[in-house]
């Protein structure tokens, strides 16, 4: 027995393109299993180690979005900045971000004389690692 | 009782399993939702002589939220993506190849600094989900 969710305008008891289907039980769907926000502070002029601690017990694929102290969000270690603003901060190093069975941990630079805030929301995939 | 939709791989019980890597659907577990996909074009000198430059692209996502997304770039339009972000240094020029978003637009962002080379296009690859980052 098969559960099937055809796009508009086809048939779902014909349709052979899985692209053409919104949901196909012979098809393993991309579940996020745990998601999270939070923020940490990074001290002015200094580079710092740091750990979101997520708690899941299995290493499991993951994404981070980061929201920039120029309010520019992005994923991972894209930078966000052009010829009208920049981010202060940094994630870098190599690897740029690791997941563990319960952190995920990155490395970020405040190039500012300021402390700065970097806000995050992490999400872990059911894609075993 | 908890009503839920769940769908095991075969040979699991739907009615017992637990373990997320056996089921095909549970609705305990979101997914993303796939919103809409498709290329910019960003024109790039790869000769700034020396200075640091922005070569910008950009899409609006059409939500009152900024949306999950992910992005690859050919860098050359040669046919050959890769995941951004795309950093390198390499004797005389420095490049990267990034995105990120913003209330309005995903941008997509060439940044240039060297001293040799060529004008050239990166095409990107964008995909937007309906799910929200909550930031």
């Amino acid at each position: 027995m098969k559960i099937k969710v055809s796009k508009s305008g086809y048939n779902a008891l014909t349709e052979s393109n899985v692209n053409n289907y919104i949901f196909h039980s012979d098809y393993n769907t991309f579940k996020i299993v745990k998601s999270g926000t939070g923020s940490f502070t990074v001290t002015a002029s200094s580079s710092e180690e740091k750990t979101i601690t997520h708690n899941y017990g299995t290493r499991v694929g993951f994404m981070v979005f980061f929201k920039h102290p120029n309010n520019r969000i992005t994923y991972m270690n894209n930078a966000v900045d052009d010829a009208s603003s920049s981010s202060s901060l940094w994630i870098w190093t190599t690897p740029p971000i690791s997941n563990t069975t319960n952190t995920i941990n990155l490395k970020v630079m405040n190039t500012s004389g300021t402390n700065e805030t970097l806000y995050y929301q992490y999400y872990l995939f059911e894609i075993p690692l | 009782m908890t009503q839920k939709i769940v769908i095991s791989k075969s040979g699991k019980d739907a009615t017992s399993e637990t373990n997320p890597d056996n089921l095909i659907f549970s609705s305990d577990y979101n997914t993303l939702k796939y919103y809409t996909s498709g290329y910019v074009d960003v024109n790039y000198d790869e000769d700034t002589s020396g200075a640091i430059t922005f070569y910008k692209g950009t899409v609006a996502h059409g939500l009152d939220y900024i949306p999950f997304f992910y992005v690859y770039v050919d860098i050359e339009s040669s046919g050959k993506f890769v995941p951004c972000p795309n950093m390198s240094s390499f004797m005389a020029y420095k490049q990267s190849f990034y995105a990120y978003a913003d209330a309005t637009n995903i941008n997509f962002v060439c940044q240039m600094q060297g001293t040799s080379g060529s004008a050239k296009t990166a095409k990107f690859r964008y995909f937007i989900f309906k799910n929200k980052i909550d930031l």
